[in-house]
């Protein structure tokens, strides 16, 4: 056993300096620290789901030219080993980041084409729930609501989309990065985005005149083919 | 005579308690600080980084809620052979944990790896007292310990590389005290045996590849204890048999029990289901490729496994054909072909082990050739860029500083290969010798499978452990 002063030496050299880094810690750097760690943590959480995110991306090339050539996507395509798994990636996207509508608009979209009604239109109304101004939610919403007999709620959600501006979809689709991932691949995506828009009013219109024919029961006055009437991507 | 026992042992207990006491407020100053500083920068990084869900570590969470969901725990044989049980384990407990004090799973599992790596910094300063090394290469072995960046990424992560850390020194120290145990007969002293077994099972529950180590090590202990005793065999094994069963039954009952539960859940007798697969596509890949100049050059590139040296070289087309994708392409077509044949599971994994071995025995120099340089890799465990955690932005920045990368990488990864060699010609000292060979045994087994930088993670307090014990044996040298 060591000797009593060598003891009082060691305790002091340990504890001491422990003493002067509790005391400098909790007067002068606590609360720079505290703001610190408040601050990195909201960085490296947000830096975390976008890898995540990232790692899961699939090839977006695919739904590019299937957007183009206005195809949609069976059931079987969505892939993980072809790297086509889109819902999946929008599921994850809508989990991670459940602020933005469009993971939950494309996720609508996916479900549609997978023919599965009520998780599309749950998809589409937390999309519209979070921005209420995107025209292709509205769109796509309200031609869903018309295919499953859902007359009133498909005239509402058509109306008020004839009402929104055709720049303010255009600058969502210009600024999101969600969508300009899929941009890439398209050779004239201003182009497209400009054309769609512009034939968008047509559509609107047709459907409401289809919808108002159905609640007025004048069905036999027009002919609607849900077969005939894809969701659109944008 | 009964009083006077009881007297001496109150004495004793009385010191023990005194000692701890001392040793508590008047702690080494050095030792004190070199374990503090650690902890005070995991405190840090416990509140400021987080670990990204993608891979292997999504798996390692699926199977977590096999345990944590109530009544799902048979799913998790039923659904097997799944992975190693013992970090899921961990994960569920964390998940149990987080949930009784109201905070995110994620705090009280960084708790518990970080608890793992203190573990492993004070059975390795345990190792390095029992050497006799200097406070300060005990102090700046512990403290590097601590402040390892890829052991700390491991912390981190949803890995399960941390869960094997404190097992293999724990096999280091329980050998040496096995060794002085067999000296006293019968089952006296077997605490020793005990923590041998129990830590050969830890490890196994977390790295199935215990499974194959623990024979081999266990056979050439036993052999080492008997040619020390300076026995002959027989007197030896009648002396010895208490504690050497008592370790192989620590060992291989729980083992059993589990591979047992594999197969009455899911007709396989197994610990894992992956070993097929990594033997059959890497020893595959390695016999469909005869030993060219630019094959040679090619898996030789591939050895620093913890930094690029393929992409930017010409070389880089070669490397590629070493792959993970490579080798798992090799099983995935087999298997694919065996299944269109109409053979059953049964009929496959036959096919695939004799696979194995024809592969293992076919152009034996490339296969010899091809093991060494993917032995290499384990030395390569240490770098500053480990995936699957987000840093704060000045430790991503200084972590990502070039000659950070490569003194990390290579400048430590070619110190541990120096420091592996260097101990095999101080093998004399038993502790050193029981070090060595346990790496080697590891660093062998490895070498069939190919090796992932996660792999050679697990070799890593092993290998501070040979740098730190040569360390302290030139300082002692040199001392004289």
């Amino acid at each position: 056993m060591l000797p009593v002063r060598a003891l009082l030496l060691r305790f002091s050299l340990t504890f001491g300096l422990l003493f002067v880094l509790a005391f400098v810690l909790l007067t002068a750097a606590y609360q720079p620290l505290k703001d610190h760690i408040l601050e990195t943590q909201q960085i490296t959480d947000l830096k975390s789901k976008s890898l995540v995110l990232g790692y899961q991306t699939p090839d977006f090339k695919h739904l590019a030219q299937y957007i183009l050539e206005g195809h949609h996507f069976k059931p079987e395509e969505f892939n993980y080993r072809t790297g086509t798994d889109y819902l999946a990636f929008f599921k994850k996207g809508s989990e991670l980041f459940p602020q933005l509508f469009e993971m939950f608009y494309m996720q609508g979209v996916c479900y549609s084409w997978l023919q599965d009604a009520p998780d599309a239109e749950d998809a589409l109304r937390q999309s519209l729930q979070i921005n209420p101004v995107f025209f292709w939610s509205y769109y796509d919403l309200g031609l869903l609501c018309l295919k499953n007999g859902q007359i009133d709620a498909a005239i509402a959600l058509l109306s008020t989309a004839k009402r929104i501006p055709p720049q303010v979809t255009g600058k969502f689709l210009h600024d999101l990065q969600a969508f300009q991932i899929i941009w890439r691949y398209m050779p004239d995506p201003e182009g497209y985005i400009t054309r769609h828009l512009q034939q968008a009013d047509q559509k609107i219109d047709s459907l409401l005149l289809i919808a108002l024919a159905i609640k007025n029961h004048h069905d036999a006055d027009v002919h609607f083919d849900p077969n005939q009437w894809d969701p659109v991507f944008f | 005579m009964m009083l006077m026992c009881i007297l001496i042992q109150t004495n004793g207990t009385l010191y023990f308690f005194k000692n701890m006491i001392i040793r508590l407020l008047c702690p080494d100053p050095v030792l004190f600080w070199a374990y503090l500083i650690p902890v005070l920068y995991w405190t840090y990084l416990t509140l400021t980084t987080n670990f990204v869900l993608v891979f292997d570590s999504v798996g390692y969470f699926n199977l977590a809620h096999l345990f944590y969901d109530p009544g799902q725990w048979t799913e998790y044989f039923r659904g097997g052979p799944n992975r190693e049980p013992l970090y899921p384990l961990l994960i569920a407990a964390s998940m149990s944990a987080g949930k009784w004090l109201g905070i995110s799973y994620a705090y009280p599992l960084k708790i518990f790896s970080f608890s793992f790596l203190a573990a492993t910094m004070a059975l390795i300063q345990q190792v390095l007292k029992l050497l006799n090394a200097n406070r300060w290469v005990q102090a700046a072995t512990v403290l590097y310990t601590g402040l390892s960046p890829i052991l700390i990424n491991s912390a981190l992560c949803l890995y399960s590389e941390i869960a094997s850390f404190p097992w293999l020194i724990g096999v280091v120290l329980m050998s040496v005290y096995f060794l002085r145990s067999l000296r006293s007969p019968g089952l006296t002293h077997c605490s020793a045996a005990i923590g041998l077994g129990f830590c050969f099972l830890a490890f196994t529950f977390v790295k199935g590849m215990g499974e194959i180590l623990a024979p081999l090590y266990l056979s050439w202990l036993f052999f080492y204890g008997w040619r020390q005793s300076g026995l002959k065999i027989l007197s030896f094994l009648c002396q010895s048999r208490s504690k050497i069963l008592l370790v192989l039954l620590i060992f291989y009952i729980p083992l059993m029990g589990y591979k047992s539960l594999n197969y009455g859940f899911n007709g396989h007798f197994v610990l894992t289901n992956r070993a097929t697969m990594a033997l059959y596509g890497n020893l595959n890949l390695r016999a469909q490729s005869p030993l060219t100049m630019d094959h040679f050059l090619g898996h030789l590139l591939t050895v620093p496994v913890s930094y690029d040296l393929c992409s930017g070289s010409s070389l880089n087309k070669e490397c590629g054909h070493w792959s993970m994708s490579a080798s798992d392409e090799t099983f995935l077509t087999r298997r694919d072909q065996l299944t269109k044949q109409n053979l059953t599971p049964a009929q496959q994994e036959s096919y695939f082990n004799q696979g194995i071995l024809g592969a293992l025995f076919s152009h034996p120099l490339a296969q010899l050739v091809y093991l060494v340089q993917e032995g290499m890799k384990m030395f390569f465990w240490e770098t500053s860029q480990g995936a699957f955690v987000v840093y704060p932005p000045w430790l991503d920045h200084l972590f990502n500083i070039h000659s950070v990368v490569v003194l990390m990488s290579l400048g430590v990864g070619g110190l541990c290969l120096c420091g592996f060699l260097m101990a095999c010609s101080m093998l004399k000292n038993e502790l050193i010798l029981i070090t060595v060979v346990l790496t080697g045994l590891l660093v062998l087994c490895f070498s069939f499978v190919l090796v992932l930088h996660r792999y050679a993670i697990a070799a890593a307090p092993l290998m501070i452990l040979i740098n730190a014990s040569v360390l302290s044996a030139l300082t002692t040298r040199s001392k004289r």
